[in-house]
């Protein structure tokens, strides 16, 4: 089971973990991505992000389904937000169930380590006086 | 021949626009489009050594051949999550 979604409203932290939860699972592993108040010593306010939103679809599937070749999961899901967000919003929430804890762990760690480097996602940060787009390195393929 | 372009983030906002419709030369790359359009706005080389591309939503390299249709995407540095 998949659960892809993009949303200009609060992500709903709670949802994300209820969409993953099975019988059959003992683990359910989560990382939530929330706005930080500071970035390379500048103090933060707030954030936008930007989406390409057709292609974040197919890559986040993408990234799921190479996430359940390597792993024993049995459901992931994804939402990230979109538009302004101010400090300690969440970003992105993903969540992973299995059987076991340590394949989930895992393969949560991994899930956001590969939507970092290919997430067709961009931010930029408020400053008090100015604003910049994060450069991160990326690694699309 | 024509194809949808579309920017985003430092892309859009230099260029004013989200997306916009390009004939294209027979056989033109990728890499060939990139330099026409994006060139002029952007004229440091070390822009484009971060610039990732995409066709039809998936990644793509600069040698890649445009056709008739395509939807492509200027990809700056992602910075998701």
């Amino acid at each position: 089971m998949l659960l892809i979604k993009i949303t200009k409203e609060n992500i709903n932290r709670e949802e994300v973990r209820r969409a993953v939860a099975h019988p059959d699972c003992g683990a359910i592993a989560t990382f939530e991505g929330d706005i930080r108040n500071h970035n390379d010593g500048k103090e933060v306010l707030g954030l936008e992000y930007e989406v390409y939103e057709k292609m974040f679809q197919a890559e986040v599937k993408k990234i799921f389904h190479e996430l359940a070749q390597r792993w024993e999961v049995k459901a992931c899901a994804l939402v990230q937000r979109v538009g302004r967000l101010d400090v300690g919003e969440a970003g992105i929430v993903i969540a992973v169930s299995s059987p076991h804890r340590h394949s989930g762990m895992a393969a949560c760690a991994w899930a956001i380590e590969e939507f970092k480097k290919r997430a067709p996602v961009w931010k930029k940060e408020y400053y008090l006086t100015d604003a910049q787009w994060v450069l991160c390195n990326h690694g699309g393929k | 021949m024509k194809v949808k372009l579309l920017f985003f983030a430092m892309i859009r906002e230099k260029i004013g626009k989200d997306e916009v419709d390009m004939e294209i030369f027979p056989g033109e790359t990728l890499e060939q489009l990139t330099q026409r359009v994006l060139a002029p706005a952007f004229p440091h080389a070390r822009f484009f050594k971060s610039l990732l591309y995409a066709v039809n939503e998936e990644y793509a390299g600069p040698q890649t051949i445009l056709r008739d249709g395509d939807e492509v995407a200027f990809i700056p540095p992602v910075a998701g999550g």
